[in-house]
């Protein structure tokens, strides 16, 4: 069942929930102290600006997916991990035409970790820019991220991923990798890993490619009768096939946002 | 009945002439052996009639049943018929074996309007995966990556198994496979020809793989030319001898390329 929930309200989130947002506004979710819960989010916007709060209590395990269909909009996540939580976070963006996003995880509580998976697009004319920000509050925090920025048409793409260890927070890791795919000729992305640590004992990588999709791949499918354009389509395809996966663990909810993540890759057919 | 015509073929690549007038030709049911030393232009050649970007042709002609097939590109050439089993497939990480296949087998069908339903394509793809002896989940995996040198190889030849082309070039398929593997390989190679009187040209170091995939012709191409064609004794012959005896008789010395147009004339006589 796909719920709604209400700006300015608070939902505690317990096993799967599906919800979906249309509206501007302020919305929290919560984990209680050890619970396992997925929380499946589809975020479908024009011009509206949403801030999205999540916060996991002591112990807790969330599985969380959010899709993002937007014209011309302003997201912000603020995740929030407590002692020994853990999160697992598929996120994709898709605009129309211009989006702003601000997606803060805090590892505010001692060993709790995050993996994130994060791919973004836009359409022909798009323009994104944002930032995703790692704060390491606390010692043994884990985190570590993928983030895959799709450039097609006249798109820009300007993105910061940025990882914060603080004083004394001994034992930390934190990984992020960007690659950003250029698909024409006139798109552009910006991308840059900020790593700032203010302590000696962490284990930090950072690491960002951009460029093209790899011209020997694209013969290797094509020498198997794909034209150009399905080998550049399956090979983007491999990008959202992760976000895809976590989505079908709802039926319902796979249905609902199926078509949004193959329009991130240029695609609105039903290939599956 | 097809026929694949290469003439007076000159290749380059980064500005350099590799290929110095190859004529070949293979029809259908017909297993060329392709051999020649190290660097002499075998896999450009096979690249070549693949439509790789990276290889200029700059004189001479491929053609397919009368078609020019130098006019297509890469995918066409594939849907023509044509097939190569690559010396070193690439990679493609996050594509699986399986949905790369079920499309490129898409593409061959809509032509008379009939796409293998998902249930066929399971079937074939589940057989050809044991006719191969390959692992069950190679299937699901992505293409290549984190392959054995022998899975890649097999993986070539179950390509080919579910695209069941009309003309196959096989480089060095031989190249990382064990003897039971050779077998297993060379076995699924002559049932598929056997069934689709494919033509084959097998490019290979060694006489080992054409004791099971016999030729009815061996060329030789060394630096860039043709300078031997021949039976299958060839083959006992080169295993004996190795190439120097056929490069002095088509005057072809190391190092001297400026020699290959010379050598294929005289070669010619
Ligand atoms: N893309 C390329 N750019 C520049 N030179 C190339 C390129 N491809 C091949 N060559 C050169 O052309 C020559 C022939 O190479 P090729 O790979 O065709 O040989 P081969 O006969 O297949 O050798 P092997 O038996 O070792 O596989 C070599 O000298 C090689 O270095
Ligand atoms: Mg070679």
């Amino acid at each position: 069942m796909i719920k709604n929930i209400f700006p300015s309200e608070e939902k505690t989130i317990s096993l799967s929930e599906v919800y979906r947002i249309e509206k501007s506004g302020d919305y929290t979710f919560k984990i209680e102290k050890c619970i396992e819960a997925s929380l499946f989010i589809f975020v479908d916007l024009k011009e509206e600006k949403v801030s999205l709060n999540f916060s996991l209590l002591p112990y807790s395990n969330l599985s969380l997916t959010i899709v993002t269909n937007t014209v011309s909009s302003e997201i912000e996540y603020n995740i929030n991990l407590e002692k020994e939580s853990k999160l697992l976070f598929y996120s994709s963006d898709y605009t129309e035409k211009d989006l702003k996003t601000v997606k803060t995880i805090s590892l505010s509580g001692y060993h709790s970790s995050a993996k994130v998976y994060e791919v973004t697009s836009a359409k022909e004319e798009g323009n994104i820019k944002g930032a995703f920000n790692f704060n390491h509050n606390n010692s043994s925090t884990e985190c570590e991220g993928d983030f895959y920025y799709l450039a097609n048409g006249n798109t820009s793409i300007n993105k910061d991923v940025v990882a914060l260890i603080k004083h004394g927070m001994k034992d930390s890791v934190s990984g992020e990798k960007i690659k950003g795919i250029l698909l024409s000729k006139n798109a552009k992305i910006e991308a840059k890993p900020i790593l700032k640590i203010e302590y000696d004992e962490v284990k930090a990588s950072h690491g960002c490619a951009i460029g093209t999709i790899d011209a020997n791949e694209i013969y290797y499918l094509m020498s198997r009768g794909l034209t150009k354009e399905d080998a550049m389509k399956i090979i983007s395809k491999s990008f959202i096939n992760p976000i895809i996966l976590m989505a079908s663990k709802n039926e319902e909810y796979k249905e609902l946002v199926l078509p949004y993540l193959l329009k991130t890759i240029g695609s609105d057919k039903h290939e599956l | 009945m097809s026929k694949l015509i290469i003439k007076d073929l000159w290749v380059s690549a980064s500005g350099e002439m590799i290929l110095k007038g190859v004529n070949l030709s293979v029809e259908s049911n017909e297993t060329v052996a392709l051999m020649g030393p190290n660097g002499s232009g075998k896999s450009t050649l096979s690249y070549t009639i693949m439509g790789h970007p990276s290889y200029k042709v700059e004189k001479g002609s491929i053609e397919i049943d009368g078609e020019d097939i130098l006019k297509m590109s890469v995918d066409e050439r594939s849907r023509a018929g044509l097939f190569l089993a690559m010396q070193q497939p690439y990679e493609i990480n996050g594509v699986t074996n399986r949905d790369f296949i079920k499309q490129a087998m898409d593409k061959r069908q809509t032509k008379d309007g009939h796409i293998v339903s998902l249930y066929k394509f399971a079937v074939k793809l589940d057989k050809a995966i044991e006719d191969l002896h390959m692992e069950k989940d190679l299937a699901d995996r992505y293409v290549n990556e984190d392959f054995s040198g022998g899975e890649k190889k097999k993986n070539e030849i179950l390509q080919m198994k579910m695209l069941e082309p009309k003309m196959a070039i096989l480089d060095e398929i031989d190249s990382g496979l064990d003897v039971d593997a050779i077998n297993i390989v060379s076995d699924n190679i002559n049932a598929l020809k056997e069934k689709n009187k494919m033509g084959l040209i097998v490019i290979s170091h060694y006489r080992r793989l054409f004791e099971h995939i016999k030729p009815d012709k061996v060329a030789v191409l060394i630096n860039g030319t043709l300078v031997k064609e021949g039976d299958s004794s060839l083959l006992d012959y080169i295993d004996q001898n190795g190439y120097e005896d056929l490069k002095k008789e088509a005057g072809i010395e190391d190092e001297v390329t400026l020699l290959g147009e010379c050598a294929f004339k005289e070669n010619k006589k």
